[in-house]
């Protein structure tokens, strides 16, 4: 072999080397990455109760009552929470012409908006039960997560929602 | 042929400076989601509000007050009886601190129901999601948390088994020190 062979053959060799474990690495972080950022689809979870931020308590038949539900992780001090308000509202009225009702908390009681209302169709629980926070690992605001009828997720999302998630959570319902 | 094999060279150079470079990217993310909200040693977040009732059986939204130390523990369900017999005994050898027990499933909560009133803490049947993950790690742990109210600080400690872990107790908890 020449010698310019010789080193092409050497720089490829060093590129195969550097790129395998880099390929690999980056599958390892994606696989962190998607472990630690949503629910598995199709896990059941306990309908999360709670007690609303008007002092309601929402027991386990009224949060099974409607076809679907619709959980969001979120917080007033979470600027994308703020930013990604557009899109929730879009989505959650989208799900609830679909059936669902939405459930919203957050860290502690002091997340949630001073004006917060409670609805029928529309839940902001102040206090959850330690069920919900031994089933349902979030790890950051906002994450969205769907669920039908027995809880058990069709479609989650860790971070703001972007174009065509709205799709993809009513398509999880049907 | 050495075209191609320098276009090949070149691809795969280009390739391994792509991936590399995303790497450092999704080991950044991975880093920033792992500080900014797991749940570490570092972060440790007592309930601050609940649904429960104090010792009275009178319904409360908040820890105990009055003592600068609340010890606040993750009571189950499977045993209920033999942990509130030990928790009740905690505020005679303590009285300058106050309990409170957080039901960390649903039979604790149906047994704190029947036995409401007749405790000696408060109990709380539901609390802010981020301290009751914190609580059932420290439980997780073999330990339950004493929060200094005036600095915020809190402090883990084992849980006590028995009554006379209980009293050693003394030497550990901070009005006793």
């Amino acid at each position: 072999m020449t010698m310019p062979g010789n080193w092409l053959q050497r720089i490829s060799i060093l590129a195969i080397l550097i790129n395998v474990p880099a390929i690999g690495a980056h599958y390892y972080f994606a696989h962190r990455f998607y472990s630690a950022a949503g629910l598995p689809s199709g896990l059941r979870v306990t309908p999360v109760t709670g007690v609303t931020v008007s002092g309601e308590e929402i027991t386990g038949s009224a949060a099974a009552a409607r076809d679907c539900h619709v959980l969001r992780y979120t917080s007033i001090h979470c600027h994308w929470c703020r930013e990604d308000e557009p899109s929730w509202q879009a989505l959650e009225r989208d799900l609830q012409r679909r059936g669902c009702d939405s459930t919203l908390f957050g860290p502690t009681a002091l997340d949630i908006p001073k004006d917060a209302v409670s609805t029928t169709d529309r839940h902001w629980l102040a206090v959850v039960p330690a069920s919900a926070a031994r089933e349902i690992k979030f790890f950051a605001t906002p994450t969205t997560i769907v669920f039908d009828r027995q809880w058990r997720v069709t479609w989650s999302k860790m971070g703001i929602l972007e174009k065509g998630d709205l799709e993809k959570a009513a398509r999880s319902v049907k | 042929m050495r075209f191609f094999d320098l276009l090949l060279c070149a691809g795969l150079l280009l390739l391994a400076g792509f991936v590399v470079r995303l790497d450092f990217r999704d080991a950044r993310s991975v880093n920033r989601l792992t500080t900014t909200t797991a749940l570490s040693q570092a972060a440790p977040a007592a309930i601050r509000t609940l649904s429960g009732f104090d010792r009275l059986g009178k319904p409360t939204d908040q820890l105990p007050g009055g003592t600068k130390h609340v010890a606040i523990f993750l009571m189950h369900g499977a045993t209920f009886r033999a942990e509130a017999d030990l928790w009740n005994s905690a505020r005679g050898l303590y009285p300058t601190m106050e309990f409170a027990g957080v039901c960390g499933d649903a039979a604790c909560i149906r047994q704190a129901a029947a036995t409401r009133g007749k405790l000696n803490f408060t109990v709380a049947t539901m609390g802010d999601y981020y301290a009751l993950r914190r609580l059932l790690l420290t439980d997780d742990g073999g330990k339950f948390m004493v929060l200094n109210r005036e600095s915020g600080a809190i402090r883990e400690v084992d849980t006590p088994k028995s009554s006379a872990e209980l009293t050693r107790l003394k030497s550990i908890l901070p009005e006793n020190q």
